[in-house]
């Protein structure tokens, strides 16, 4: 095993002396970065009035949910919420809109924000809940409304997706687990985590299928084939070690851009309300799923991570059975964009949608691993981030097996 | 210590790359002499492992050439060199060391050594894409030497030398071929002349000679002939017999011709070389039909 570390430690090698590696890393790292500093670059504007800025904006929603009064969406939240409103309206609305606005807008809308930031997520939960099922009024909203409305919404949602008789009732018995009413509190910093841990791990992919396309390709282009395989580990140890570097290499730049994506969101947003159910969170207010945000953390980082390590097996398999690096680089770009697009458009064909969301791109979306569309075996249901690890675990023994097979039997013309 | 090919194919499409060779090479350095596409290189690449063989089977002492005790044992320097451009030179030979299971403190003794050896010492942190064909050359014959090996393959390793790095690595191979099995392509016959014990001659195939290079000069042995005649003398000569040699002179026309008779007046009967040999097999003499 010993020799089997020491050639993957030449493969790194391999890897890192090489200019694209560093090139797409760097890119990565400059997405990531961008994705949760970029949203904050820059002001708004009110009439032509810079009135904040969007970091401030930011700082003030995660102030004002960090110290909320009331810490739950029951009945004196929403309560709070209209007095809170109508308290502004009646006394600094008239910065914002009134004779006296020009010149004060700044001022106005830091009042505004003060008092709505703590109630902004609530809103666009209640809006989406009203683009399902329409005619909510949203001012009027109180805590029964709002989960009566969820419910009413669930059921649209089971009936648009073709849920089977059995899928509901799982759904439904779920949802019950749901201690109600919702523990409330800094939820943005997950929202965010959610919205765009997907980009980030496609760039990821992307850079994976560039770096790791010559790990077996390379070695015909470069003629080196014919040395490494006349040599005593050439057909056995260095596979095993080449399709170690490219796993463990999918594992731990998932699990490091993951880290400083989330550092980055800690840094701006805050990820203090791990603790609340995801239900609360415009990326969660869909799922039935009893899990609080931090779990559901865990399930995307742990889907995202797996789905990386699947992507680089299988760009490994097809350079151990394509000759030129870069037309793996072409077929993975394929692979790894395809689900992007025929995730949609299968929607309504359940053999189909099962495929393409089980697809490695598919698992990078959080609502995609926890779609409502369940496996059964016998009387139990599984969700995507349950069976399809499962799935990936022997596809990626099979794919690796497969790619010994091909390197080991490589005819050196 | 034996090397035994038994009746060894290897067939591209249309084309029988090497057919039904059979023999054994025992200690020593022998020389595989063929033109382009004879199956040299086929026939080294089955010898390594690194091509299977149609039918037939090549092992050492009982060991398969697929076994990785076969490979622990084998030196090889293809022919198409491959390297990593971004490796120095010490990189790739701790590399290749770490391939052939050499302990990393033994490995980095043999690659000084070897990098002394091949005069890349100087050179041996520079990355190998800065170097000149040559040197890649003798950064390839000394990672073939890495594991100190047992069977030794060099196909066309003189290719890209100069002539002092040339008489230097036949000298070396010489010392080499005491202790073991080295088998050698290439197309400078002088080069299989000076150092191979046996020589083998490859045409479409298969092994058409196999002997000492007395053995096998034998067969053109008082059929060389060096003669000085005017031009259409030249051309009617040239045209009955195989020339090894024209040249332009002052009074002439110089040949050196493959003959069994005194091709003319003033011909002189020469010792046959092993490029006139290689001329006689590998010109298509026999298939032009021409007199010998």
């Amino acid at each position: 095993m010993r020799e089997v570390f020491t050639l993957a430690g030449y493969e790194y090698q391999k890897i890192f002396k090489r200019r694209s590696t560093w090139i797409a890393l760097f890119l990565v790292l400059l997405w990531t970065l961008f994705s949760v500093f970029g949203v904050v670059f820059g002001d708004f504007y009110m009439e032509g009035e810079k009135v904040a800025s969007h970091y401030q904006m930011a700082q003030m929603e995660r102030e004002a949910l960090e110290h909320l009064e009331i810490k739950e969406l029951n009945q004196k939240f929403f309560q709070k919420q209209k007095e809170d409103l109508k308290a502004f309206s009646k006394e600094y609305r008239g910065l914002l809109f009134g004779e006296k606005a020009p010149g004060r807008r700044a001022e106005g809308w830091k009042k505004y924000y003060e008092y709505y930031a703590p109630y902004d997520n609530l809103g666009t939960l209640l809006a989406m809940m009203d683009n399902q099922i329409g005619g909510i009024e949203m001012e009027e909203a109180g805590e029964k409304d709002f989960y009566q409305y969820r419910d009413i919404m669930l059921e649209k949602v089971f009936e648009g997706e073709k849920l089977s008789d059995g899928e509901i009732d799982f759904h439904r018995k779920e949802n019950e687990k749901i201690k109600t009413p919702y523990a409330y509190g800094n939820m943005i910093g997950y929202d965010n985590v959610f919205r765009m841990i997907t980009p980030n791990c496609i760039f990821l992919a992307f850079a994976a299928a560039i770096i790791l396309a010559p790990m077996f390709a390379g070695e015909y282009t470069s003629n080196m084939d014919a040395l490494v395989l006349s040599s005593r580990f050439g057909k056995n140890r260095l596979i095993i070690a080449k399709l170690l570097t490219g796993i463990s290499f999918g594992l731990f730049s998932s699990l490091c851009f993951l880290g400083i994506f989330l550092l980055e969101i800690q840094t701006i947003y805050g990820l203090s309300g791990w603790n609340l159910p995801v239900q609360v969170c415009v990326s969660g207010i869909y799922l039935t799923l009893p899990i609080t945000l931090l779990e559901l953390l865990g399930i995307a980082v742990g889907c995202c991570t797996i789905a990386i390590c699947m992507t680089a097996v299988a760009v490994m398999f097809c350079s151990a059975r394509m000759k030129s690096p870069f037309g793996v680089v072409i077929v993975s770009f394929a692979f790894i964009s395809a689900p992007i697009f025929l995730v949609s458009m299968v929607a309504d064909y359940r053999i189909l949608f099962m495929i393409v969301n089980s697809l490695p791109t598919s698992m990078m979306y959080p609502a995609g691993a926890a779609s409502h569309q369940l496996v059964s075996v016998g009387n139990h249901y599984f969700y995507f981030f349950q069976w399809v690890p499962v799935v990936y675990l022997c596809l990626m023994t099979g794919l690796s097996w497969w790619s010994y097979r091909i390197f080991r039997n490589h005819q050196a013309r | 210590m034996e090397l035994i090919f038994d009746r060894v194919t290897k067939q591209y499409k249309n084309k029988i790359a090497v057919d039904r060779v059979s023999f054994s090479l025992k200690k020593g350095v022998y020389g595989l002499l063929g033109a382009n596409g004879a199956g040299k290189t086929t026939l080294m690449r089955m010898m390594c492992g690194v091509l299977k063989p149609d039918s037939g089977e090549i092992f050492y002492d009982n060991i398969k050439v697929e076994e990785e005790a076969y490979r622990d044992i084998l030196g090889y320097l293809p022919q198409e060199f491959g390297y990593y451009p971004d490796f120095t030179a010490m990189d790739f030979l701790m590399y290749l060391a770490s391939l052939k299971g050499i302990p990393k403190k033994l490995a980095r003794e043999k690659a000084v050594k070897l990098l002394e050896l091949a005069e890349l010492s100087h050179v041996a942190k520079k990355k190998i894409k800065t170097f000149s064909g040559g040197m890649k050359q003798r950064l390839g014959i000394a990672q073939s030497l890495l594991n100190d090996p047992k069977v030794l393959v060099l196909d066309e390793p003189t290719a890209g030398l100069d002539p002092k790095e040339r008489v230097k690595f036949r000298n070396l191979i010489s010392k080499l071929g005491n202790d073991r099995i080295v088998l050698l392509s290439t197309h400078i016959v002088s080069d299989v002349e000076h150092i191979a014990d046996v020589i083998l001659v490859m045409k479409d195939g298969s092994i058409i000679r196999k002997g000492s290079l007395g053995e096998i000069i034998k067969v053109i042995d008082g059929k060389v002939w060096e003669c000085t005649v005017d031009g259409r003398a030249a051309e009617k000569l040239m045209e009955k017999y195989l020339p090894l040699n024209i040249r332009q002179e002052q009074d002439g026309t110089f040949l050196r011709l493959v003959c069994e008779e005194k091709p003319a007046e003033p011909a002189v009967n020469m010792d046959a070389t092993l490029e006139d040999l290689y001329l006689y097999y590998f010109s298509g003499a026999e298939q032009e039909g021409r007199e010998v």
